[in-house]
C-alpha cells in the first residue's frame, strides 16, 4: 500500500491520483457547478474507488465512484447525469447504490477527509470498515462475481481485521433461523473462505 | 485455476489501451491513449488471454455483448491461422457467450474448428468456489461467476465510443469489414500504400487492392467537401 496520511486527511499517491483524472475532474466540476447554485454535497467515498485512493496498486476499479451516503437532491442529480454525459462517464459516475446497504457502526467517525473542494464535502471509508464492507458484499454476490473477494485479496487484511469483518457479516447477513440447510451451508462456505484471505 | 497468457505489452497498443479505447470503462493503470490504427479482430483474440480479473471479464463480455455483431470471424480465422495468439478455450466459451445471447450477424461456426475446452472443469479466474457457474463457459470446462453483465457500469456510452473510435464507427457506417479497415487505417496515416494497409489491417491484399483507391478517393472526398465522416 502507497499512501501518505496526514492527520485525518489522505493523500493518495500521484499514479492513483493519474489513474482517476477522468473522475477526480468531473467531482471538481460538479463542485464548481454546486457552488453557483449555493448546493452543499456530502458524500462518503466507499467501494473500489475508495481502494484506489487508499493506494493500493491494481484495483482496475469500473469508473465510478460510491457513495454510502445517499444522494437525493434533484438538482444534484441532474448535474451528475449531465456531467457524466458530457464527459463520456455514463449518468451512474457518482452512485449512491451504497447507501442502501447497512454500513459498520462508527464508520462516518473512523473517515478521512479527501479532497479540497469548496461544495462536496467528500470522506473516505477506513480500511477495516472497506473490509467489512467488502465481505458483505462478497456474501451477497459471489454468485455473480468475484471483485469483492479480489478486492479483499488485495487489501491482504489481517486476522483481526477479518474477525471483525465476520462479526459484521454475521451481525448483517447471518440466514434466518427458519432457513434451508443449503443457505445455511453457503454462508458457513462464505464464513470460511473469507477467513483463508486473513494474513498472519 | 488456469494460467493464461498475460498480453500486456507496454504501449498505446497494449490491451488496457485498447480496451479502454474500444468503450470498456475500467480503470486500467497502464492504460495510454490510442493514436494509431486499432484492430478489432486483434483486440478480440487479445481479449480471449486477458480474463485476469473478475471486473475485467465482466467488461469484456459486456463488450463482446454490445459491439460482436460487429467482428468478422473470417478475419479472425485468418489472423488465427497467421499465427496471431490467443486463448483456445476461452474463445471456445466466447464463442458459446455469443451464441447464447445471439451476439452477431455473421456466421461464428466457422471458428469452431480452431476452439479447445477442458475435460475436467477448472476457475477461469483466480477465487472461491465457483457454485453458480455462467452456463456458456462451463460448456467448455471453464468456471466463472454467472456475470450480471451490467453494461451501463462495464462501458463507456456507445455514442462516445463511437464519436472517438473511428474504427467502431466505421464499422457500423459500412456494410463492409474490409472497406472500414482501410479507411480507419488511412485516416490515421493518409500516406498508407495498400501493401502496408493490408498488413495493417490483416486482409487479403488482392482483396485490398481492389477496393483500395476507391476508399482513399472517397476519404479525400469527404475532406474536401468537409464532410463529418472523419
Amino acid at each position: 500500500m502507497n499512501t501518505g496520511r496526514k492527520g485525518n486527511i489522505i493523500i493518495p499517491r500521484l499514479e492513483v491520483l493519474i489513474a482517476n483524472k477522468k473522475l477526480l475532474k468531473a467531482l471538481t466540476e460538479l463542485d464548481k457547478l454546486l457552488a453557483k447554485k449555493q448546493i452543499a454535497l456530502n458524500i462518503f467515498i466507499c467501494g473500489a474507488f475508495a481502494i484506489e485512493l487508499l493506494g493500493f496498486e491494481r484495483v482496475e476499479p469500473t469508473i465510478d465512484a460510491d457513495s454510502a451516503t445517499p444522494i437525493t437532491n434533484k438538482e444534484v442529480l441532474e448535474l451528475i447525469k449531465a456531467i457524466g454525459e458530457a464527459r463520456g462517464l455514463g449518468s451512474r459516475w457518482l452512485n449512491d447504490q451504497a447507501s442502501t446497504v447497512a454500513i459498520p457502526e462508527g464508520a462516518v467517525s473512523r473517515a478521512s477527509s479527501f479532497g479540497s473542494w469548496r461544495n462536496i464535502k467528500a470522506i473516505l471509508m477506513d480500511r477495516s470498515d472497506l473490509i467489512k464492507m467488502k465481505s458483505a458484499a462478497f456474501s451477497t454476490r459471489r454468485d455473480e462475481t468475484l471483485k469483492d473477494w479480489e478486492d479483499l485479496k488485495l487489501m491482504k487484511p489481517t486476522a483481526k481485521e477479518m474477525y471483525d469483518a465476520i462479526a459484521f457479516l454475521r451481525a448483517t447477513r447471518s440466514p434466518p433461523t427458519n432457513a434451508t440447510r443449503r443457505i445455511i451451508e453457503e454462508f458457513n462456505e462464505t464464513v470460511d473462505d473469507l477467513k483463508k484471505l486473513a494474513v498472519e | 485455476m488456469r494460467q493464461l497468457t498475460i498480453s500486456r505489452s507496454s504501449p498505446s497498443n497494449n490491451f488496457s489501451s485498447l480496451a479502454n479505447y474500444f468503450g470498456i470503462a475500467i480503470s486500467f493503470s497502464d492504460s495510454k491513449p490510442v493514436t494509431d490504427y486499432a484492430d478489432i479482430e486483434r483486440f478480440f483474440l487479445q481479449c480471449t488471454m486477458n480474463f485476469n480479473n473478475s471486473r475485467t471479464a465482466e467488461g469484456i463480455l459486456c463488450w463482446i455483448d454490445e459491439y460482436g455483431h460487429l467482428i468478422s470471424p473470417s478475419k479472425l480465422r485468418k489472423l488465427i491461422k497467421e499465427g496471431v495468439p490467443y486463448d483456445k478455450i476461452v474463445l471456445g466459451g466466447i464463442l458459446e457467450f455469443m451464441k447464447a445471447r445471439t451476439v452477431g450477424a455473421r456466421p461464428l461456426s466457422i471458428l469452431k474448428k480452431y476452439v479447445s475446452k477442458r475435460a475436467i472443469s477448472a476457475n477461469l479466474i483466480e477465487g472461491p468456489r465457483i457454485r453458480s457457474a455462467a452456463p456458456y463457459f462451463k460448456k467448455v470446462g471453464l468456471l466463472t461467476p454467472d456475470f450480471l453483465l451490467d453494461k451501463k457500469k462495464f462501458l463507456r456510452p456507445s455514442d462516445h465510443v463511437l464519436r472517438s473510435c473511428l474504427e467502431l464507427r466505421y464499422r457500423c457506417l459500412f456494410g463492409s469489414v474490409l472497406n472500414s479497415d482501410i479507411a480507419s487505417a488511412l485516416s490515421r496515416n493518409p500516406q498508407l500504400n495498400a501493401y502496408a494497409a493490408a498488413k495493417l489491417t490483416g486482409h487479403h491484399k488482392a482483396n485490398v487492392f481492389k477496393n483500395f483507391l476507391d476508399i482513399k478517393a472517397g476519404l479525400l472526398a469527404c475532406r474536401v467537401g468537409k464532410m463529418p465522416l472523419e
